[in-house]
């Protein structure tokens, strides 16, 4: 047995937990009836309550505090203006240093950045990822079965090794560099660029778009095929005419599935990009860990929350049935 | 019926799935405005016929020719057939109106022509007003309709229909089979259809096409296939009947059971086996004494229209339905007129799969 060094309230908690959950699952059994069913969430509830819902509360009041728990909205000047603290003092240095007063946009300029990686790395994955569905999904080919798990199988690696992995290609002394060499030709740098970073991002992203597409194409009715076959569509018009707008929910989902995470990026541009790029997921992380402000950190979690969100809904809008946000 | 050209032929069709036969050796023709029905069990093949003609499958051996032309390998979408698909296949993403107006649109129709076509679908199907609901809502009949009216809008030459009756209830299919029949003599077009149901083939077809195990073993009128099947397949398929191993004596006599029968079949040869068939409805109930056979009643079971009774005599068990009733247990003679004995070739094994 491995040792679990846990202090001794958490075991007690933990056990209190199982009991009061065994406790209801057999009045649950005994008797079906007159028991309110919300109760039997509530080990749920309290785990989403401590896990997911206080952070948030917590993000909102770092967010909108200073370092002494005063309110304030400053935190958020200082996403705009990252010079901000900086300008105030000038400000008050009267006209003289007023040419100093510079807005710095990095922040602002990070997160567009991400977003524009993010939008890049969804088409890029929607572009290679639909046909790949298709493949999969075609009954009459053989391959297709293969193909799924191949898609599968680098996701059973950690996400880290991955991406090492591909530093090992990439690097200056990497595979393709060396193969290059050998074949006489000048070597190329391929690492620390937005391309080496969008790379690894569409390969850890992309089966979160083939799938959710893979599915919804695998649902669709073989019949309806023939049915507009025998309506006159010829293969390419069946594809525009029938396929394609009944795998939207799975397009959506998977736009969805893959948007999200990009735009969260972080750590992978820090690997592969070597710190050329930043994304906003890393300014969030240097934020927190490395300059200690909380409060900034905060408020970017904010905007990032509130940006996803909005996106969220407006996928919502275009698959009203919520076939794709049930994937989420 | 009076002849009309013949349109389509089957010649020579074979058809193999990994090494399996479905179908053996078809050859068929289905002339222009006929009502033809692919009869027989699951897996006999009927499917694969109508997929071939339709082009979603292609034979192994044999072509197929459309008004002389060979359209073996010619994709669906260049065939001037359509189908109704065994489960409607309606587009769900789109509505009434869209998936009926789907083949008129690819023809590049100008929008007037197509409301009014569309229009007039509906219309026949009893279905207007329909138009802007989404296909979901419709209940099994009225996707049924819809699917109708999807295919004949294109104005096909043929119709083909995959058991298109099959996941109705019993009232609903029997009203659109009339439907179904009186459209098709209304709007003259061909219809090839596709059924397990014995019933519903007799009620709407011109000519029957009974298979088995991938083979055609008769084709002909509703009448002929009932009055004179050719083997004892047919027999059992269309309707109940009475089978037994006799033995022909001579022309117009035949030996079953012990006894001489008169019959009106001939040309079998002398003291030849053959296969007797005795429709139910066929065998009268006689007096004790006067009766060709005389047996004993085994059970009654009350059928609605009429009695059935397990009458023994003879060594076999007769199946016979009567509208007077003999109680279970008592003695009575059965005697069959002549004509009503359908003498066929004793089936071989192979057919009999």
């Amino acid at each position: 047995m491995m040792d679990l060094q846990l202090p001794a309230w958490a075991t007690w908690v933990m056990l209190a937990g199982l009991a009061v959950f065994l406790a209801m699952m057999i009045l649950f059994i005994r008797r079906n009836h007159g028991m309110k069913r919300s109760l039997f969430a509530s080990p749920y509830a309290l785990w989403m309550a401590i896990f997911t819902i206080l952070p948030c509360i917590l993000i909102g009041y770092y967010a909108l505090t200073d370092a002494s728990g005063k309110f304030t909205l400053d935190n958020f000047r200082h996403f705009w203006d990252s010079n901000y603290a900086k300008n105030q003092l000038y400000a008050t240095m009267g006209e003289a240093a007023a040419p100093f007063i510079k807005r710095g946009t990095v922040n602002v300029d990070t997160l567009i950045y991400s977003l524009w990686m993010a939008f890049l790395c969804t088409v890029i994955c929607l572009v290679i990822g639909y046909p790949a569905a298709l493949f999969m999904a075609d009954r009459q080919m053989k391959l297709g079965a293969t193909l799924v798990v191949l898609f599968i199988i680098p996701m059973w690696m950690n996400f880290l090794l991955r991406t090492i992995a591909w530093m090992s290609l990439l690097e200056d002394q990497g595979l393709i560099n060396r193969v290059l060499r050998f074949l006489g030709f000048e070597g190329v740098q391929l690492m620390y660029n937005s391309g080496a970073v969008l790379l690894g991002m569409v390969y850890n992203f992309l089966p979160f778009m083939v799938f959710p597409i893979y599915n919804s194409l695998n649902k669709m009715d073989p019949k309806l095929h023939e049915a507009a076959q025998d309506l006159g569509c010829n293969n390419w018009k069946t594809l525009y005419k029938v396929t394609m707008p009944l795998s939207l929910p799975g397009v959506i989902s998977g736009i969805t599935m893959v948007f999200m995470p990009s735009v969260t990026t972080f750590f992978l541009p820090r690997i592969l990009g070597g710190g050329n790029t930043m994304m906003f997921g890393d300014l969030i992380e240097s934020k927190f860990l490395t300059e200690g402000n909380w409060n900034v950190g905060s408020a970017l979690s904010l905007i990032m929350m509130i940006l996803i969100m909005i996106s969220l809904g407006i996928l919502r809008k275009a698959d009203p049935e919520g076939e794709g946000g049930s994937m989420i | 019926m009076e002849e009309s050209p013949r349109m389509i032929y089957l010649e020579n069709i074979s058809k193999e799935y990994d090494g399996v036969t479905v179908l053996s050796d078809i050859n068929l023709y289905i002339r222009k405005k006929e009502f033809v029905t692919l009869l027989g069990p699951s897996g006999c093949g009927k499917t694969t016929t109508l997929r071939i003609i339709g082009g979603f499958e292609y034979p192994s051996t044999g072509r197929v020719t459309f008004d002389g032309k060979d359209i073996t390998s010619l994709p669906p979408y260049k065939r001037r057939v359509n189908t109704v698909f065994q489960k409607y296949a309606l587009f769900p993403h789109l509505n009434v109106r869209d998936n009926i107006a789907f083949g008129l649109k690819l023809k590049k129709m100008p929008k007037n022509e197509i409301n009014k076509r569309v229009d007039k679908m509906l219309d026949l199907v009893n279905l207007s007003g329909y138009g802007k609901r989404s296909v979901d809502s419709l209940s099994g009949g009225q996707q049924q309709r819809i699917a109708i009216a999807r295919a004949l809008v294109n104005e096909p030459e043929v119709l083909l229909l995959d058991e298109p009756l099959g996941a109705l209830d019993l009232k609903l299919r029997k009203e659109m089979q009339l439907e179904l029949k009186s459209m098709q003599q209304r709007l003259g077009i061909t219809f090839l259809y596709v059924t397990h149901d014995q019933e519903e083939a007799l009620t709407m077809s011109d000519n029957i096409v009974v298979m088995n195990a991938g083979r055609i073993l008769q084709i002909g009128s509703p009448k002929t296939i009932y009055d004179e099947p050719k083997n004892a397949f047919v027999a059992n398929f269309i309707g109940e009947s009475n089978i037994i191993r006799g033995t022909m004596v001579r022309d117009e006599l035949v030996h079953f059971c012990g006894v001489d029968f008169p019959c009106v079949d001939a040309g079998f040869g002398n003291d030849k086996p053959v296969d007797v068939v005795i429709r139910p409805e066929d065998i009268v109930i006689v007096g004790e004494d006067i009766g060709q056979l005389t047996g004993t009643v085994k059970s009654v079971l009350f059928k609605g229209v009429h009695y059935e009774m397990m009458i023994e005599a003879g060594g076999f068990t007769w199946k016979v339905h009567s509208t007077t009733m003999q109680p279970a247990g008592s003695r009575v003679g059965i005697s069959v007129v002549p004509f009503n004995i359908h003498i066929m070739h004793p089936m071989k094994e192979d057919e009999s799969k």
